[in-house]
């Protein structure tokens, strides 16, 4: 069931780079087929013959099927100079598009899905964090994060203890905000933008805004496309698939405040799409 | 914490199902089964003490057949919380300091080892053993057809506890029967007696002749029925 909150929001469908002049990409949002088209000057977004709304923003196109609530949100360091802009393009996963954000929000998996590069076994312990749902902005806030990587970004040699913040400003969309190995003091931003494609299938398309000059733009595409096709090997072995909304259907720890948190706030904003109201 | 509630697809069953050979499942394995319908981990302690779990990890869900075997512990893959044979969360890596309560713990199914056989039982109370019929072990298939359309090719003689007896290329053989969901077959060729590598290899060809007249009569995709609600579409996990 689509409910108009899924329906009113913007949603991530395309890569700007992907609009040649003449394109006409066809893609799926929350089980219906769209189009983007691009005439040679304007892009368009269309469902049949209905227009649909758009933007151009963050290196992506996003469209809506409804009547947007509100303008989609702000990402203020990811417009700043000297950043690079990396969209990694699209990666198809099985899995409902809340399950894929809040994977995003887990730290405590890193050493044992992404083992050696994010997370190491003999440093597994997530030391307390803070968590907020900020009511006047709509969004899920968790500060103070640290976790020892191995490896934290290309750009990082050895092991250090990486800080992270990360902010939900949209039910599908994630920010993170790490260490920035080569700028004392600044973050870099990795983004999730996650486009429903039904309750159980999405398409992931991570952005990120690094200050890195060196690193080749492959190999950065390339570092993220690893790590997600290990997130991918979990994402899609869950059960249920649709993410639990009933407390008493999973079993969180104080490491998981940040998915708890998220939760709820999905709950309270009723944002349903993806998700399983009722235990089964 | 809270206890995970009952999977949503457990159904209650009276009788034992073959769902692996002994041989080649050795200390340490940790595979995917299904008994009943029911998404199942199987595995093996490193003393081989043998261990059949609903197939999700209470944390988050996570399948517990691509878990990994520590001694006598089951780790799950996603956050590493480790599972003791009581199937009793002993350790949370995110919390090296705490000691889980007694609620978070995995749900345990009825597992058995006996004639060259693993059995899996949904029960409620540990049904009997199965009858006595030894054999050994030649080789495991997934068909894509169902139970149905095996029976009708092959010349069952005698058929008890999911296990057919029959004759093949010569040779008095047992076949352990398992249903996969979306209209598979799990089956598992045991030989009567004892037989030379050149006789398990002629049997194991015999075998996949076998599937291949089923999978011609039934095609997977006209077969494939809602058995299962959410079945895997993987197939990863062929019948070990
Ligand atoms: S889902 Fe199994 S440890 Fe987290
Ligand atoms: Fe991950």
């Amino acid at each position: 069931m689509i409910n108009e909150i899924a329906l009113n929001d913007w949603y991530p469908v395309a890569m700007a780079s992907e609009l040649k002049p003449g394109c006409r990409l066809n893609r799926v949002l929350m089980e219906r087929e769209i189009q983007i088209s691009n005439d040679g000057d304007k892009t368009h977004a269309f469902e049949g013959s209905r227009v649909l709304p758009l933007q151009i923003r963050y290196d992506h196109v996003w469209t809506s099927l409804g009547a947007p609530a509100r303008p989609l949100f702000e990402i203020p360091e990811g417009e700043q100079d000297g950043r690079r802009l990396v969209a990694c393009g699209r990666v198809h996963v099985r899995c409902s598009p809340l399950r894929a954000v809040e994977n995003f929000l887990d730290i405590a998996h890193f050493p044992y899905v992404h083992t050696g590069i994010l997370g190491a076994e003999d440093h597994p312990e997530v030391e307390r964090y803070d968590v907020e749902i900020d009511d006047e902005k709509d969004e899920v806030w968790a500060r103070q994060v640290k976790f020892f990587q191995p490896q934290a970004a290309k750009s990082a040699e050895g092991g250090i203890m990486a800080d992270y913040m990360y902010r939900v400003p949209a039910p599908t969309t994630s920010i993170l905000y790490k260490t920035c190995p080569a700028r004392v003091g600044e973050w870099d931003i990795i983004t999730l933008f996650v486009q429903p494609v039904s309750e159980t299938t999405c398409d992931v398309w991570p952005w990120m805004a690094l200050y890195d000059d060196e690193t080749p733009f492959n190999d950065l595409v390339q570092f993220q496309q690893t790590i997600f096709m290990q997130d991918r090997s979990i994402l899609e072995n869950q059960i249920p698939a649709l993410l639990p909304l009933d407390p008493k259907m999973e079993t969180p720890t104080r490491a998981d405040l940040t998915s708890i948190a998220y939760r709820r706030w999905l709950k309270r904003r009723r944002m349903f799409y993806g998700a399983q109201t009722i235990a089964a | 914490m809270t206890q995970q509630s009952p999977s949503p697809t457990a159904k209650p069953s009276s009788s034992w199902i073959p769902v692996a050979l002994s041989a080649g499942f050795r200390p340490g394995s940790n595979i995917r089964v299904f008994a009943d319908g029911n998404d199942i981990a199987l595995w093996s302690s490193f003393s081989g003490k043998l261990s059949a779990w609903v197939n999700r990890c209470p944390h988050r869900g996570m399948r517990l057949s691509h878990g990994f075997v520590r001694g006598e512990m089951l780790a799950c893959i996603y956050h590493g919380w480790h599972f003791a044979q009581d199937a009793n969360c002993k350790y949370i890596p995110a919390h090296p300091e705490l000691v889980p309560g007694e609620m978070i713990c995995a749900q345990a199914h009825h597992a058995h080892e006996q004639d060259g056989l693993l059995w899996v039982s949904c029960a409620e109370e540990e049904p009997d053993a199965p009858a006595r019929l030894p054999g050994f072990g030649v080789r495991s298939l997934l068909i894509d057809a169902p139970r149905p359309v095996l029976a009708g090719v092959l010349e069952v003689t005698h058929e008890a506890q999911g296990r057919w007896e029959l004759t093949l290329a010569d040779q008095p053989v047992i076949l352990g029967v398992q249903d996969w969901p979306e209209g598979r077959t799990g089956v598992h060729l045991l030989t009567k007696e004892a037989v030379s590598a050149e006789t398990k290899k002629m049997l194991s060809r015999e075998l996949e002749a076998m599937r291949r007249t089923c999978e011609a009569i039934a095609p997977v995709s006209a077969s494939a029925s809602a058995s299962v609600p959410s079945g895997p579409s993987s197939r990863s996990g062929d019948a070990a």
